[in-house]
Protein backbone atom coordinates (compact mmCIF):
# COMPACT_ATOMS: atom_id res chain seq x y z
CA UNK A 1 0.00 0.00 0.00
CA UNK A 2 1.81 3.67 -0.76
CA UNK A 3 2.18 5.98 1.82
CA UNK A 4 -0.61 7.83 1.49
CA UNK A 5 -3.08 5.75 1.31
CA UNK A 6 -1.36 4.02 4.43
CA UNK A 7 -1.75 7.87 6.14
CA UNK A 8 -5.38 8.59 4.88
CA UNK A 9 -6.78 5.29 6.43
CA UNK A 10 -4.89 5.59 9.89
CA UNK A 11 -6.26 9.04 9.63
CA UNK A 12 -9.69 8.06 8.93
CA UNK A 13 -9.76 5.51 11.50
CA UNK A 14 -8.39 8.13 13.93
CA UNK A 15 -10.97 10.39 13.22
CA UNK A 16 -14.03 8.00 13.59
CA UNK A 17 -12.54 6.78 16.84
CA UNK A 18 -12.40 10.38 18.81
CA UNK A 19 -15.90 11.15 17.06
CA UNK A 20 -17.25 8.01 18.73
CA UNK A 21 -15.66 8.12 22.07
CA UNK A 22 -16.48 12.22 21.80
CA UNK A 23 -19.97 11.86 20.65
CA UNK A 24 -20.64 9.61 24.03
CA UNK A 25 -18.87 12.09 26.06
CA UNK A 26 -20.90 14.90 24.66
CA UNK A 27 -24.02 13.73 24.76
CA UNK A 28 -23.29 12.81 28.68
CA UNK A 29 -22.09 16.18 29.40
CA UNK A 30 -24.75 18.43 27.49
CA UNK A 31 -27.49 16.33 29.26
CA UNK A 32 -25.33 16.77 32.76
CA UNK A 33 -25.32 20.80 31.91
CA UNK A 34 -28.51 21.43 30.22
CA UNK A 35 -30.50 19.24 31.73
CA UNK A 36 -33.21 18.99 34.33
CA UNK A 37 -32.44 17.23 37.49
CA UNK A 38 -34.73 14.36 38.28
CA UNK A 39 -34.61 12.75 41.87
CA UNK A 40 -36.35 8.98 42.22
CA UNK A 41 -36.38 6.75 45.81
CA UNK A 42 -34.30 3.76 44.81
CA UNK A 43 -32.32 0.98 46.33
CA UNK A 44 -28.44 -0.23 45.34
CA UNK A 45 -26.09 -3.13 45.67
CA UNK A 46 -22.93 -3.55 44.33
CA UNK A 47 -22.04 -5.77 41.54
CA UNK A 48 -19.64 -5.90 39.16
CA UNK A 49 -18.89 -6.24 35.34
CA UNK A 50 -16.09 -7.93 33.58
CA UNK A 51 -15.64 -4.84 31.62
CA UNK A 52 -16.35 -1.36 33.16
CA UNK A 53 -15.58 -2.75 37.02
CA UNK A 54 -17.89 -2.34 40.01
CA UNK A 55 -20.64 -0.27 40.11
CA UNK A 56 -24.01 0.14 42.03
CA UNK A 57 -26.92 -1.56 40.59
CA UNK A 58 -29.72 1.31 41.19
CA UNK A 59 -33.11 0.41 41.13
CA UNK A 60 -34.82 3.64 40.94
CA UNK A 61 -38.68 3.23 39.66
CA UNK A 62 -41.78 5.26 39.14
CA UNK A 63 -45.56 3.85 38.93
CA UNK A 64 -47.22 5.00 35.93
CA UNK A 65 -50.82 3.83 34.35
CA UNK A 66 -51.42 6.28 31.92
CA UNK A 67 -50.79 4.59 28.75
CA UNK A 68 -52.63 5.25 25.93
CA UNK A 69 -56.32 3.98 26.47
CA UNK A 70 -56.53 2.90 22.52
CA UNK A 71 -53.53 0.17 22.77
CA UNK A 72 -55.09 -3.18 22.39
CA UNK A 73 -53.06 -4.46 25.50
CA UNK A 74 -54.97 -7.69 26.23
CA UNK A 75 -55.11 -8.57 22.87
CA UNK A 76 -51.38 -8.41 22.68
CA UNK A 77 -49.48 -11.86 23.17
CA UNK A 78 -46.79 -12.01 25.83
CA UNK A 79 -43.78 -11.63 22.87
CA UNK A 80 -45.59 -8.16 21.70
CA UNK A 81 -46.99 -6.49 25.05
CA UNK A 82 -42.71 -6.95 25.57
CA UNK A 83 -41.49 -5.53 22.49
CA UNK A 84 -44.23 -2.88 22.90
CA UNK A 85 -43.20 -1.41 26.53
CA UNK A 86 -39.74 -2.12 25.51
CA UNK A 87 -40.45 1.71 22.96
CA UNK A 88 -42.38 3.58 25.02
CA UNK A 89 -41.17 7.14 26.08
CA UNK A 90 -42.57 8.60 29.58
CA UNK A 91 -43.29 12.12 30.02
CA UNK A 92 -42.18 13.32 33.62
CA UNK A 93 -43.49 16.22 35.49
CA UNK A 94 -42.54 17.56 39.24
CA UNK A 95 -44.51 15.47 41.70
CA UNK A 96 -46.61 17.59 44.28
CA UNK A 97 -45.72 15.25 46.99
CA UNK A 98 -43.56 12.39 48.70
CA UNK A 99 -39.96 12.11 48.09
CA UNK A 100 -39.24 11.63 44.20
CA UNK A 101 -38.82 15.62 42.13
CA UNK A 102 -41.11 13.87 39.26
CA UNK A 103 -43.58 11.44 38.80
CA UNK A 104 -44.28 9.71 35.13
CA UNK A 105 -47.05 11.57 33.76
CA UNK A 106 -47.71 9.52 30.49
CA UNK A 107 -46.20 7.04 28.99
CA UNK A 108 -46.58 6.84 24.67
CA UNK A 109 -44.71 5.32 21.77
CA UNK A 110 -43.56 9.15 20.41
CA UNK A 111 -43.35 12.26 22.59
CA UNK A 112 -46.76 13.65 22.17
CA UNK A 113 -46.81 17.62 22.74
CA UNK A 114 -44.58 19.58 25.10
CA UNK A 115 -43.03 18.54 28.09
CA UNK A 116 -40.05 16.57 29.79
CA UNK A 117 -39.99 13.05 27.70
CA UNK A 118 -37.40 10.69 28.18
CA UNK A 119 -36.65 7.45 27.48
CA UNK A 120 -36.30 4.76 30.47
CA UNK A 121 -34.13 1.75 30.63
CA UNK A 122 -37.56 -0.32 30.50
CA UNK A 123 -40.97 -0.31 31.08
CA UNK A 124 -43.18 -3.44 32.56
CA UNK A 125 -46.86 -3.01 33.05
CA UNK A 126 -47.45 0.22 35.04
CA UNK A 127 -43.47 -0.08 36.27
CA UNK A 128 -41.18 2.59 34.48
CA UNK A 129 -37.15 1.43 35.75
CA UNK A 130 -34.62 4.37 35.20
CA UNK A 131 -30.89 3.14 34.06
CA UNK A 132 -29.20 1.85 36.78
CA UNK A 133 -25.97 1.48 35.99
CA UNK A 134 -23.68 3.48 38.36
CA UNK A 135 -19.65 2.63 38.14
CA UNK A 136 -17.97 3.21 40.69
CA UNK A 137 -14.28 3.92 42.47
CA UNK A 138 -13.24 0.08 42.48
CA UNK A 139 -12.55 -0.04 46.54
CA UNK A 140 -15.40 2.76 46.72
CA UNK A 141 -18.10 0.34 45.67
CA UNK A 142 -17.73 -1.94 48.24
CA UNK A 143 -18.34 0.72 51.43
CA UNK A 144 -21.10 2.49 49.44
CA UNK A 145 -22.83 -1.41 49.59
CA UNK A 146 -21.85 -1.70 53.26
CA UNK A 147 -23.11 2.29 53.76
CA UNK A 148 -26.39 1.63 51.71
CA UNK A 149 -26.76 -1.99 53.49
CA UNK A 150 -26.47 -0.56 56.88
CA UNK A 151 -28.48 2.67 56.33
CA UNK A 152 -31.05 3.56 58.84
CA UNK A 153 -35.28 2.90 57.77
CA UNK A 154 -35.95 6.48 57.86
CA UNK A 155 -32.79 7.27 55.97
CA UNK A 156 -34.22 8.48 52.75
CA UNK A 157 -32.24 7.03 49.00
CA UNK A 158 -32.63 8.29 46.16
CA UNK A 159 -30.97 8.56 42.47
CA UNK A 160 -29.91 11.23 40.96
CA UNK A 161 -30.76 11.90 37.33
CA UNK A 162 -30.37 14.73 34.85
CA UNK A 163 -32.94 14.75 31.92
CA UNK A 164 -32.69 16.65 28.67
CA UNK A 165 -34.45 16.17 24.98
CA UNK A 166 -35.28 12.74 25.61
CA UNK A 167 -32.06 11.27 26.92
CA UNK A 168 -32.15 10.71 31.11
CA UNK A 169 -28.79 9.80 32.84
CA UNK A 170 -27.73 8.98 36.48
CA UNK A 171 -25.02 11.30 37.96
CA UNK A 172 -25.23 10.27 41.81
CA UNK A 173 -26.81 8.20 44.11
CA UNK A 174 -28.00 10.24 48.13
CA UNK A 175 -28.39 9.22 51.44
CA UNK A 176 -30.25 12.46 53.38
CA UNK A 177 -28.35 14.87 50.64
CA UNK A 178 -25.06 13.68 50.63
CA UNK A 179 -23.62 11.94 47.85
CA UNK A 180 -22.90 8.13 48.24
CA UNK A 181 -19.07 8.48 46.74
CA UNK A 182 -18.46 11.15 49.28
CA UNK A 183 -19.92 8.96 52.07
CA UNK A 184 -17.85 6.00 50.69
CA UNK A 185 -14.68 8.27 50.85
CA UNK A 186 -14.98 9.40 54.03
CA UNK A 187 -15.78 5.97 55.36
CA UNK A 188 -12.39 4.71 53.76
CA UNK A 189 -10.55 7.20 54.96
CA UNK A 190 -11.81 6.58 58.62
CA UNK A 191 -11.39 3.01 58.04
CA UNK A 192 -7.78 4.13 57.19
CA UNK A 193 -6.81 6.16 59.78
CA UNK A 194 -8.37 3.13 62.45
CA UNK A 195 -6.01 0.70 60.55
CA UNK A 196 -3.32 3.61 61.39
CA UNK A 197 -4.35 3.78 64.97
CA UNK A 198 -4.33 0.48 65.16
CA UNK B 1 15.77 -23.29 12.43
CA UNK B 2 15.38 -19.80 11.48
CA UNK B 3 15.69 -18.41 8.00
CA UNK B 4 19.21 -16.79 8.28
CA UNK B 5 20.59 -19.81 9.69
CA UNK B 6 19.07 -22.19 6.74
CA UNK B 7 20.34 -19.56 3.89
CA UNK B 8 23.21 -19.92 5.07
CA UNK B 9 23.36 -23.81 5.44
CA UNK B 10 22.16 -23.94 1.80
CA UNK B 11 24.77 -21.52 0.24
CA UNK B 12 27.43 -24.03 2.27
CA UNK B 13 25.72 -26.85 0.31
CA UNK B 14 25.75 -25.11 -3.01
CA UNK B 15 28.83 -24.10 -2.47
CA UNK B 16 29.85 -27.89 -1.73
CA UNK B 17 28.10 -29.13 -4.57
CA UNK B 18 29.72 -26.93 -6.87
CA UNK B 19 26.34 -24.86 -7.81
CA UNK B 20 28.16 -21.46 -6.48
CA UNK B 21 31.61 -19.91 -6.80
CA UNK B 22 33.02 -19.10 -3.49
CA UNK B 23 32.83 -15.12 -4.65
CA UNK B 24 29.21 -15.43 -5.28
CA UNK B 25 28.39 -17.77 -2.01
CA UNK B 26 30.57 -15.03 -0.17
CA UNK B 27 28.14 -12.39 -1.84
CA UNK B 28 24.81 -14.64 -1.00
CA UNK B 29 25.84 -14.63 2.56
CA UNK B 30 26.51 -11.02 2.98
CA UNK B 31 23.19 -10.33 1.33
CA UNK B 32 21.38 -12.04 3.54
CA UNK B 33 23.68 -11.45 6.76
CA UNK B 34 23.05 -7.53 6.25
CA UNK B 35 19.26 -7.51 5.19
CA UNK B 36 17.23 -8.92 8.28
CA UNK B 37 17.12 -5.60 10.14
CA UNK B 38 13.89 -7.31 11.05
CA UNK B 39 12.55 -8.25 14.40
CA UNK B 40 11.52 -12.11 15.07
CA UNK B 41 7.39 -12.64 15.94
CA UNK B 42 8.99 -13.64 19.52
CA UNK B 43 10.79 -10.24 20.26
CA UNK B 44 7.55 -8.35 18.94
CA UNK B 45 5.56 -9.97 20.84
CA UNK B 46 7.92 -9.64 23.93
CA UNK B 47 7.87 -6.19 23.54
CA UNK B 48 4.23 -5.88 23.30
CA UNK B 49 3.12 -8.08 26.27
CA UNK B 50 6.50 -6.30 28.09
CA UNK B 51 4.53 -2.65 27.39
CA UNK B 52 1.41 -4.47 28.21
CA UNK B 53 2.29 -5.20 31.19
CA UNK B 54 4.00 -2.15 31.92
CA UNK B 55 1.50 -0.81 30.96
CA UNK B 56 -1.25 -2.11 33.60
CA UNK B 57 1.21 -1.42 36.24
CA UNK B 58 1.06 2.28 35.44
CA UNK B 59 -2.75 2.12 35.26
CA UNK B 60 -2.66 0.18 38.95
CA UNK B 61 -0.22 3.19 39.96
CA UNK B 62 -3.06 5.55 38.67
CA UNK B 63 -6.02 3.85 39.49
CA UNK B 64 -4.51 3.84 43.24
CA UNK B 65 -5.46 7.65 43.07
CA UNK B 66 -8.08 7.17 40.30
CA UNK B 67 -11.44 8.95 42.78
CA UNK B 68 -9.29 11.81 42.84
CA UNK B 69 -9.32 12.22 39.59
CA UNK B 70 -12.21 14.52 37.64
CA UNK B 71 -14.32 13.28 34.64
CA UNK B 72 -12.24 15.34 32.48
CA UNK B 73 -8.99 14.24 33.71
CA UNK B 74 -10.48 10.19 33.15
CA UNK B 75 -11.33 11.45 29.66
CA UNK B 76 -7.73 12.73 28.71
CA UNK B 77 -6.78 9.31 29.92
CA UNK B 78 -8.89 7.35 27.94
CA UNK B 79 -8.08 9.75 24.74
CA UNK B 80 -4.65 9.58 25.48
CA UNK B 81 -3.72 5.97 24.12
CA UNK B 82 -6.38 6.07 20.91
CA UNK B 83 -4.41 9.45 19.88
CA UNK B 84 -0.91 8.17 20.77
CA UNK B 85 -1.41 5.23 18.83
CA UNK B 86 -3.11 6.77 15.94
CA UNK B 87 -0.38 9.26 16.02
CA UNK B 88 2.60 6.70 16.02
CA UNK B 89 0.80 4.93 13.07
CA UNK B 90 0.95 8.01 10.96
CA UNK B 91 4.15 8.72 12.29
CA UNK B 92 5.34 5.58 11.15
CA UNK B 93 3.38 5.70 7.67
CA UNK B 94 4.87 9.33 6.90
CA UNK B 95 8.57 7.68 7.19
CA UNK B 96 7.64 4.56 5.32
CA UNK B 97 8.23 2.68 8.35
CA UNK B 98 5.10 0.25 7.45
CA UNK B 99 6.57 -3.80 7.53
CA UNK B 100 4.83 -6.05 9.57
CA UNK B 101 7.49 -5.70 12.37
CA UNK B 102 5.88 -2.37 13.28
CA UNK B 103 2.24 -2.60 12.14
CA UNK B 104 1.69 -5.86 14.08
CA UNK B 105 2.56 -4.57 17.47
CA UNK B 106 1.27 -1.23 16.61
CA UNK B 107 -1.91 -3.10 15.18
CA UNK B 108 -2.55 -4.55 18.75
CA UNK B 109 -1.44 -1.67 20.69
CA UNK B 110 -4.34 0.37 18.95
CA UNK B 111 -7.01 -2.51 19.31
CA UNK B 112 -6.24 -2.42 23.09
CA UNK B 113 -6.25 1.38 23.48
CA UNK B 114 -9.55 1.86 21.36
CA UNK B 115 -10.69 -1.13 24.03
CA UNK B 116 -9.60 0.59 27.29
CA UNK B 117 -10.78 3.88 25.73
CA UNK B 118 -13.61 3.09 25.10
CA UNK B 119 -14.38 1.25 28.87
CA UNK B 120 -13.17 4.23 30.60
CA UNK B 121 -15.56 6.31 29.10
CA UNK B 122 -18.41 4.19 29.52
CA UNK B 123 -17.58 3.82 32.97
CA UNK B 124 -17.14 7.56 33.65
CA UNK B 125 -20.07 8.67 31.76
CA UNK B 126 -22.20 5.41 32.95
CA UNK B 127 -23.18 4.78 29.08
CA UNK B 128 -24.59 1.44 28.10
CA UNK B 129 -26.26 -0.79 30.10
CA UNK B 130 -25.64 -4.22 28.51
CA UNK B 131 -21.85 -5.67 28.19
CA UNK B 132 -22.45 -6.85 24.92
CA UNK B 133 -23.29 -3.71 23.33
CA UNK B 134 -20.03 -2.24 24.72
CA UNK B 135 -18.26 -5.51 23.32
CA UNK B 136 -20.09 -4.57 19.94
CA UNK B 137 -18.98 -1.08 20.40
CA UNK B 138 -15.25 -1.31 20.89
CA UNK B 139 -15.41 -4.15 18.18
CA UNK B 140 -16.71 -1.87 15.23
CA UNK B 141 -14.50 1.07 16.64
CA UNK B 142 -11.59 -0.92 16.48
CA UNK B 143 -12.25 -2.57 13.40
CA UNK B 144 -10.95 0.93 10.99
CA UNK B 145 -7.73 0.74 12.50
CA UNK B 146 -7.16 -2.77 11.99
CA UNK B 147 -7.88 -2.33 8.34
CA UNK B 148 -6.00 0.76 8.57
CA UNK B 149 -2.72 -0.62 9.83
CA UNK B 150 -3.48 -4.18 7.85
CA UNK B 151 -2.40 -6.17 11.94
CA UNK B 152 -3.05 -10.19 11.31
CA UNK B 153 -2.69 -11.14 14.76
CA UNK B 154 -5.22 -8.15 16.13
CA UNK B 155 -7.60 -9.24 13.48
CA UNK B 156 -7.75 -12.66 14.67
CA UNK B 157 -7.60 -11.57 18.20
CA UNK B 158 -11.23 -9.43 16.76
CA UNK B 159 -12.53 -12.57 15.40
CA UNK B 160 -12.60 -13.55 19.30
CA UNK B 161 -14.66 -10.07 20.62
CA UNK B 162 -17.08 -10.58 17.25
CA UNK B 163 -17.26 -14.72 18.69
CA UNK B 164 -18.21 -13.54 22.46
CA UNK B 165 -20.49 -10.34 21.59
CA UNK B 166 -22.45 -12.99 19.21
CA UNK B 167 -22.36 -15.64 22.37
CA UNK B 168 -23.14 -13.03 24.80
CA UNK B 169 -26.53 -11.95 22.74
CA UNK B 170 -27.36 -14.94 21.72
CA UNK B 171 -27.25 -15.81 25.69
CA UNK B 172 -29.46 -12.30 26.89
CA UNK B 173 -32.02 -13.71 23.89
CA UNK B 174 -34.76 -11.35 22.09
CA UNK B 175 -34.76 -9.98 19.25
CA UNK B 176 -31.30 -9.11 18.29
CA UNK B 177 -30.37 -12.72 19.36
CA UNK B 178 -31.22 -14.21 15.82
CA UNK B 179 -28.30 -12.17 14.33
CA UNK B 180 -26.08 -12.95 17.41
CA UNK B 181 -27.17 -16.46 15.90
CA UNK B 182 -26.51 -16.34 12.39
CA UNK B 183 -23.41 -14.25 13.40
CA UNK B 184 -21.86 -17.72 15.14
CA UNK B 185 -22.88 -19.73 12.57
CA UNK B 186 -21.50 -16.85 10.22
CA UNK B 187 -17.88 -16.22 11.72
CA UNK B 188 -16.85 -20.21 10.77
CA UNK B 189 -19.06 -20.50 7.80
CA UNK B 190 -17.42 -16.87 6.67
CA UNK B 191 -13.33 -17.29 7.43
CA UNK B 192 -13.68 -20.71 5.66
CA UNK B 193 -15.47 -19.23 2.43
CA UNK B 194 -12.29 -16.28 2.68
CA UNK B 195 -9.35 -18.96 3.15
CA UNK B 196 -10.56 -20.89 0.28
CA UNK B 197 -11.19 -17.53 -1.52
CA UNK B 198 -8.17 -16.57 -0.55
CA UNK B 199 -6.17 -19.52 -1.31
CA UNK B 200 -7.90 -19.10 -5.04
CA UNK B 201 -7.26 -15.55 -5.89
CA UNK B 202 -4.24 -14.56 -4.03
CA UNK B 203 -1.99 -18.10 -3.66
CA UNK B 204 0.22 -17.90 -0.33
CA UNK B 205 0.60 -14.65 1.21
CA UNK B 206 -0.48 -12.68 4.62
CA UNK B 207 -4.37 -12.34 3.69
CA UNK B 208 -4.25 -16.21 3.41
CA UNK B 209 -2.35 -16.93 6.74
CA UNK B 210 -5.05 -14.15 8.38
CA UNK B 211 -7.91 -15.64 7.09
CA UNK B 212 -6.65 -19.24 7.64
CA UNK B 213 -5.73 -18.12 11.75
CA UNK B 214 -9.13 -16.54 11.70
CA UNK B 215 -10.89 -19.94 10.60
CA UNK B 216 -8.82 -21.81 12.66
CA UNK B 217 -9.32 -19.68 15.77
CA UNK B 218 -13.78 -19.51 14.42
CA UNK B 219 -13.41 -23.13 14.50
CA UNK B 220 -11.64 -23.95 17.89
CA UNK B 221 -13.23 -21.12 19.73
CA UNK B 222 -16.39 -20.43 18.02
CA UNK B 223 -17.86 -24.33 18.27
CA UNK B 224 -16.90 -24.87 21.72
CA UNK B 225 -19.37 -21.85 22.50
CA UNK B 226 -21.79 -22.90 20.40
CA UNK B 227 -22.09 -26.46 22.01
CA UNK B 228 -22.29 -24.91 24.88
CA UNK B 229 -25.35 -22.63 24.38
CA UNK B 230 -27.00 -24.79 21.65
CA UNK B 231 -26.49 -28.19 23.85
CA UNK B 232 -30.08 -29.68 24.92
CA UNK B 233 -28.72 -30.76 28.45
CA UNK B 234 -26.83 -29.02 30.98
CA UNK B 235 -23.65 -29.42 31.87
CA UNK B 236 -21.41 -27.88 34.71
CA UNK B 237 -20.25 -24.56 34.33
CA UNK B 238 -16.65 -25.61 35.37
CA UNK B 239 -16.69 -28.06 32.25
CA UNK B 240 -16.90 -25.95 29.46
CA UNK B 241 -13.12 -24.81 30.65
CA UNK B 242 -12.76 -28.83 29.15
CA UNK B 243 -14.39 -28.29 26.19
CA UNK B 244 -12.20 -25.32 24.55
CA UNK B 245 -9.23 -27.08 26.27
CA UNK B 246 -10.16 -29.87 23.97
CA UNK B 247 -10.79 -28.18 20.76
CA UNK B 248 -7.40 -26.48 20.92
CA UNK B 249 -6.40 -29.76 21.33
CA UNK B 250 -8.21 -31.13 18.03
CA UNK B 251 -7.06 -27.86 16.08
CA UNK B 252 -3.54 -28.91 17.09
CA UNK B 253 -4.13 -32.64 15.59
CA UNK B 254 -5.53 -30.80 12.69
CA UNK B 255 -2.02 -28.52 12.46
CA UNK B 256 -0.22 -32.10 11.69
CA UNK B 257 -3.03 -33.61 9.61
CA UNK B 258 -3.15 -30.06 7.16
CA UNK B 259 0.25 -29.13 7.83
CA UNK B 260 -0.76 -25.61 8.42
CA UNK B 261 1.24 -23.76 11.43
CA UNK B 262 -1.88 -21.34 11.58
CA UNK B 263 -4.13 -24.00 13.13
CA UNK B 264 -1.73 -24.67 15.51
CA UNK B 265 -1.12 -20.86 16.71
CA UNK B 266 -5.13 -20.66 17.22
CA UNK B 267 -4.90 -23.93 18.88
CA UNK B 268 -2.23 -22.00 21.35
CA UNK B 269 -4.43 -19.32 21.58
CA UNK B 270 -7.84 -21.04 22.44
CA UNK B 271 -5.73 -22.89 24.99
CA UNK B 272 -4.62 -19.69 26.15
CA UNK B 273 -7.35 -17.89 26.09
CA UNK B 274 -9.37 -21.05 28.20
CA UNK B 275 -6.74 -20.93 30.72
CA UNK B 276 -6.95 -17.11 31.42
CA UNK B 277 -10.23 -17.05 33.47
CA UNK B 278 -9.01 -20.32 35.77
CA UNK B 279 -7.34 -17.01 37.70
CA UNK B 280 -10.68 -15.75 38.72
CA UNK B 281 -11.53 -15.80 42.58
CA UNK B 282 -12.29 -19.63 43.95
CA UNK B 283 -14.79 -19.89 46.69
CA UNK B 284 -16.04 -23.10 48.93
CA UNK B 285 -16.29 -26.16 46.76
CA UNK B 286 -14.48 -25.00 43.95
CA UNK B 287 -12.14 -28.03 43.52
CA UNK B 288 -12.91 -28.35 39.59
CA UNK B 289 -12.06 -24.44 39.24
CA UNK B 290 -8.56 -25.25 40.94
CA UNK B 291 -8.04 -28.57 38.86
CA UNK B 292 -8.21 -26.20 35.71
CA UNK B 293 -6.19 -23.38 37.48
CA UNK B 294 -3.29 -25.97 37.78
CA UNK B 295 -3.56 -27.60 34.24
CA UNK B 296 -3.34 -24.01 32.77
CA UNK B 297 -0.51 -22.82 35.03
CA UNK B 298 1.08 -26.36 33.74
CA UNK B 299 0.25 -25.89 30.11
CA UNK B 300 1.98 -22.17 30.56
CA UNK B 301 5.35 -23.68 32.06
CA UNK B 302 5.07 -26.49 29.42
CA UNK B 303 4.96 -23.41 26.71
CA UNK B 304 7.65 -22.16 27.79
CA UNK B 305 9.97 -24.78 28.02
CA UNK B 306 9.21 -25.53 24.47
CA UNK B 307 9.55 -21.98 23.66
CA UNK B 308 13.29 -22.52 25.45
CA UNK B 309 13.51 -25.92 23.49
CA UNK B 310 12.60 -24.96 20.18
CA UNK B 311 14.58 -21.53 20.63
CA UNK B 312 11.25 -20.63 19.90
CA UNK B 313 10.92 -16.71 21.31
CA UNK B 314 6.64 -16.78 20.34
CA UNK B 315 5.82 -19.82 22.25
CA UNK B 316 8.87 -19.17 25.05
CA UNK B 317 6.61 -15.55 25.82
CA UNK B 318 3.07 -16.50 25.27
CA UNK B 319 3.97 -19.27 28.28
CA UNK B 320 5.76 -16.68 30.28
CA UNK B 321 3.40 -13.73 29.79
CA UNK B 322 0.42 -17.15 30.72
CA UNK B 323 1.75 -17.95 33.53
CA UNK B 324 2.74 -14.50 35.02
CA UNK B 325 -0.96 -13.74 34.15
CA UNK B 326 -1.51 -16.64 36.90
CA UNK B 327 0.31 -16.25 39.39
CA UNK B 328 0.00 -12.22 39.09
CA UNK B 329 -3.67 -12.34 38.50
CA UNK B 330 -4.16 -13.95 42.05
CA UNK B 331 -1.55 -11.50 43.29
CA UNK B 332 -3.38 -8.86 41.93
CA UNK B 333 -7.24 -10.16 43.47
CA UNK B 334 -5.20 -9.94 47.14
CA UNK B 335 -5.47 -7.15 49.13
CA UNK B 336 -2.12 -6.06 48.68
CA UNK B 337 -1.96 -1.86 47.98
CA UNK B 338 -2.50 -0.95 44.62
CA UNK B 339 0.99 1.00 45.02
CA UNK B 340 2.80 -2.43 45.51
CA UNK B 341 1.27 -3.83 42.60
CA UNK B 342 1.98 -1.45 40.20
CA UNK B 343 5.53 -2.02 41.18
CA UNK B 344 5.36 -6.01 41.11
CA UNK B 345 3.44 -5.36 37.58
CA UNK B 346 5.97 -3.31 35.94
CA UNK B 347 9.15 -5.26 37.44
CA UNK B 348 7.17 -8.17 35.77
CA UNK B 349 7.08 -6.22 32.23
CA UNK B 350 10.83 -5.54 32.80
CA UNK B 351 11.97 -8.90 33.38
CA UNK B 352 10.20 -10.20 30.47
CA UNK B 353 11.98 -7.73 28.37
CA UNK B 354 15.16 -9.24 30.22
CA UNK B 355 14.33 -12.87 29.34
CA UNK B 356 13.97 -12.11 25.73
CA UNK B 357 17.43 -9.96 25.32
CA UNK B 358 18.55 -12.69 26.95
CA UNK B 359 17.22 -15.20 24.90
CA UNK B 360 18.23 -13.55 22.17
CA UNK B 361 22.09 -12.94 22.95
CA UNK B 362 21.80 -17.00 23.38
CA UNK B 363 21.02 -17.68 20.12
CA UNK B 364 23.48 -14.95 18.74
CA UNK B 365 26.16 -16.60 21.03
CA UNK B 366 24.66 -20.69 19.40
CA UNK B 367 24.73 -18.94 15.72
CA UNK B 368 28.36 -18.01 15.85
CA UNK B 369 29.49 -21.54 17.28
Amino acid sequence: MKTKAWIRWAAAALAVQLAALGWLVACYELVVQKGEEVRIPCGAFDPSEPLRGRYLSVRAELECRDIDPDTPLDEMDWKTRRQFFRKLVAKLEPAEDGPASHRVARLALHPDGEGLWVKPAGVWESRVRFPGKLFMDERLAPQADRIFAGRGEETEAVAVYRAWKGKIVITDVELDGVSIRELARRARDEAAEAGGEG
Amino acid sequence: MDKRTWIKNEIAAWRAEGLVDAATAERLEARYAAAPGRLSWGILLAGVFGAFLVGLGVIALVAANWDAFGRAARTAVAFAPVVLCGGATLLFAAKEKTSAAVMEPMGVLWFAAVAAGATIVAQTYQVGDSVAGLLLFIAVLAYPALFAVRARVATVVWTVFAIVWACVKADEGGKSAVLAWGALGGIPALSAAAWTWAVRCRGEGALTASCRGAMGLAWAAGLPLVAVLAMPWHIGDDWHWALFFGAALATGVLERWTGHKAWSVAGTLVAIGAAVPTVAPWHHGDGLVFLFYCISLAYALFLAVQGVWRRNLWRLNAGTLLAAWLVLGKFCGSDVPFTVKGVVLIAAGVALWALNFWMVRLGKREAAK
